[in-house]
């Protein structure tokens, strides 16, 4: 249980570093061009 | 007494090689079933022919080298083992393309292959709108186990735990170990992407049902996408790539699996057994992360100069989406590839061939530099830049943190430079071959680019009609990328040996 608690909380986190980067992606497209 | 007979290593080298063709045949019954399920049967006949195929070959040579097993193979020998089996299968892996008649030649097949299991994703495939799925299951197979690592494959489910082991392992530019044995490493880089597999094609199958796709579809083109982009391979099943979908949310979902996809297998195991502060402090998540915002700035500044796109989501979903594809050498498409030699602008340009060269994470399926060795010549380079300006006695040794803080090298720092010296000339030859074909240094350099970091993404230059031996270079330019360059050498060395020994 607590392996798959950790695999779980692990894909998470790997995905919420991907969605950080495009966070990124989109505060620079917006400081550049303007929303 | 009579000397001893020196042991000819040929027989262990195919002995190895041997395990790695036999499970490429194994794999041609997965889209074997795929044609036979959607009732392509001159397709499925196609798989189980060349499945036979190249199943036979793999077992003659296990058998010619069983007598073999138990001898040692150097380093160099795991290597030519590794680089070896990458060439011979891909000379196999290209017979169903061949028979299926989607190309034009068998160079143009062998092109394909390679491309996907170096996870370039450039493609020759003529109209790939109209390609059975059995084909299209193929393509994807092909560039999912080419992420891996085909030598992965083959210890992960056909080999016991040996000396030799490692050092094929090595031989595939796979140097980190999860676990003592090459073998147990090899099954949880598989168990990994077997998990993310079942989330990704589960992710991008929704993807496909909202950008309106029947549900049958849906799942093989969601399934096939996460393929591609988990290994950060580029393949798509149509000729628009991801720009067919016209979907914020398959874009986004594409971003974020390709992203993980080209993280490094130890930092996925790390991670996924409870060390998830590991993301923030890796050295390659960090160097990625700074190139990423880095080149963000100068790719959108360059096409806000050429006025390419009206607003901020136009930047965003084209702009930010090339390079973060290009930067994890991945290869997926929001624009025409002619759009970046006509709109785009030589800033742009200039930043996504960085970005392209710049690469994903080392031990990942991704290609080109990689992050580690961009981290550790930054970190070398600030440390001489103290060492000139400090005292002596406050310039201290100099760490960087993957896994565990790791004390910096000579050789490592030696190592780095190595790999990306020979990035680099590859990348200035492969150029030179592109401009000698006729096309502009732009095209020339994102082309040759792309294919040196196993990217993928094209300005128009890598189509069945360009000349053949541009379709070689780039064949070999893929090849040497993905095995980053000591295992082809090794390779090399061999059979120039040999040949010398048989000619002398």
């Amino acid at each position: 249980m607590k392996k798959i608690i950790s695999l779980i909380a692990g894909i998470a986190a790997e995905m919420f570093l991907a969605g950080s980067l495009i966070v990124i992606g989109l505060l620079v497209s917006a400081a550049i061009r303007g929303v | 007494m009579k000397p001893e007979k020196p042991v000819n290593k040929l027989f262990p080298v195919l002995y190895y090689i041997g395990f790695v063709i036999l499970s490429l045949g194994i794999l041609q019954f997965i889209p074997a079933a795929v044609s036979v399920f959607y009732a392509e049967w001159r397709i499925a006949l196609i798989f189980v022919l060349t499945a036979s195929m190249t199943i036979l070959a793999g077992i003659f040579m296990i058998l010619s080298g069983r007598r073999y097993r138990s001898i040692r193979l150097s380093f160099g020998e795991g290597t030519v083992v590794a680089s070896g089996a990458w060439l011979l299968g891909t000379l196999l892996c290209a017979l169903p393309y061949y028979f299926s008649g989607n190309f034009k030649s068998y160079l143009d097949c062998c092109f394909d292959v390679m491309s996907g299991l170096t996870t370039t994703g450039l493609c020759l495939i003529q109209d790939m709108d109209h390609l059975s799925n059995g084909i299209n299951m193929w393509r994807h197979l092909l560039t999912f186990v080419g992420g891996q690592g085909m030598v992965v494959l083959a210890l992960a489910f056909l080999t016991k735990d040996q000396s030799s082991t490692y050092k094929m392992y090595v031989g595939e530019a796979k140097d980190e170990k999860l676990f003592p044995g090459a073998v147990s490493t090899s099954r949880q880089i598989w168990f990994i992407s077997m998990i993310y597999l079942a989330v990704g094609t589960a992710v991008m199958t929704a993807a496909a049902l909202s950008a309106g796709l029947p549900p049958d579809r849906a799942f093989l083109h969601g399934m096939w996408i996460y393929m591609s982009a988990w290994s950060t391979g580029g393949f798509a099943p149509m000729s628009q790539n991801v720009l067919y979908y016209h979907s914020l949310f398959m874009e986004l979902a594409t971003i974020v699996f390709f992203v993980i996809g080209s993280f490094n297998f130890a930092l996925h195991y790390a991670v996924l057994t409870g060390k998830r502060k590991e993301l923030r402090r890796n050295i390659e998540t960090v160097t990625f992360t700074v190139t990423l915002t880095l080149l963000t700035l100068v790719t959108a500044a360059g096409l806000m100069r050429n006025h390419v796109y009206p607003n901020a989501a136009a930047l965003f979903r084209k702009g930010f989406y090339q390079l973060v594809s290009g930067h994890t050498t991945t290869g997926f498409m929001t624009v025409y590839a002619k759009q970046f030699y006509h709109e785009w602008g030589d800033i742009a340009l200039f930043a996504m061939i960085l970005a392209m060269l710049f690469g994903g994470s080392a031990c990942s399926t991704a290609g080109g530099f990689k992050a580690m060795r961009i981290g550790i010549i930054f970190t070398a380079f600030r440390s001489e830049v103290r060492r000139m300006l400090l005292p002596e006695t406050r310039v201290r040794e100099q760490k960087i943190h993957h896994i565990k803080d790791i004390v910096l090298t000579d050789p490592m720092i030696k190592s780095a430079f190595f790999i990306v010296t020979a990035y680099i000339v590859t990348f200035v030859l492969g150029t030179l071959a592109g401009m000698f074909a006729g096309f502009p240094f732009g095209m020339s350099a994102f082309e040759c680019a792309s294919a040196t970091g196993n990217v993928g993404l094209s300005i128009g230059v890598t189509t069945a009609a360009m000349p053949a031996y541009l379709k070689l270079i780039y064949l070999i330019i893929m090849w040497v990328g993905r095995l980053e360059f000591m295992s082809v050498l090794a390779l090399g060395a061999y059979v120039i040996r040999r040949f010398g020994k048989k000619c002398g």
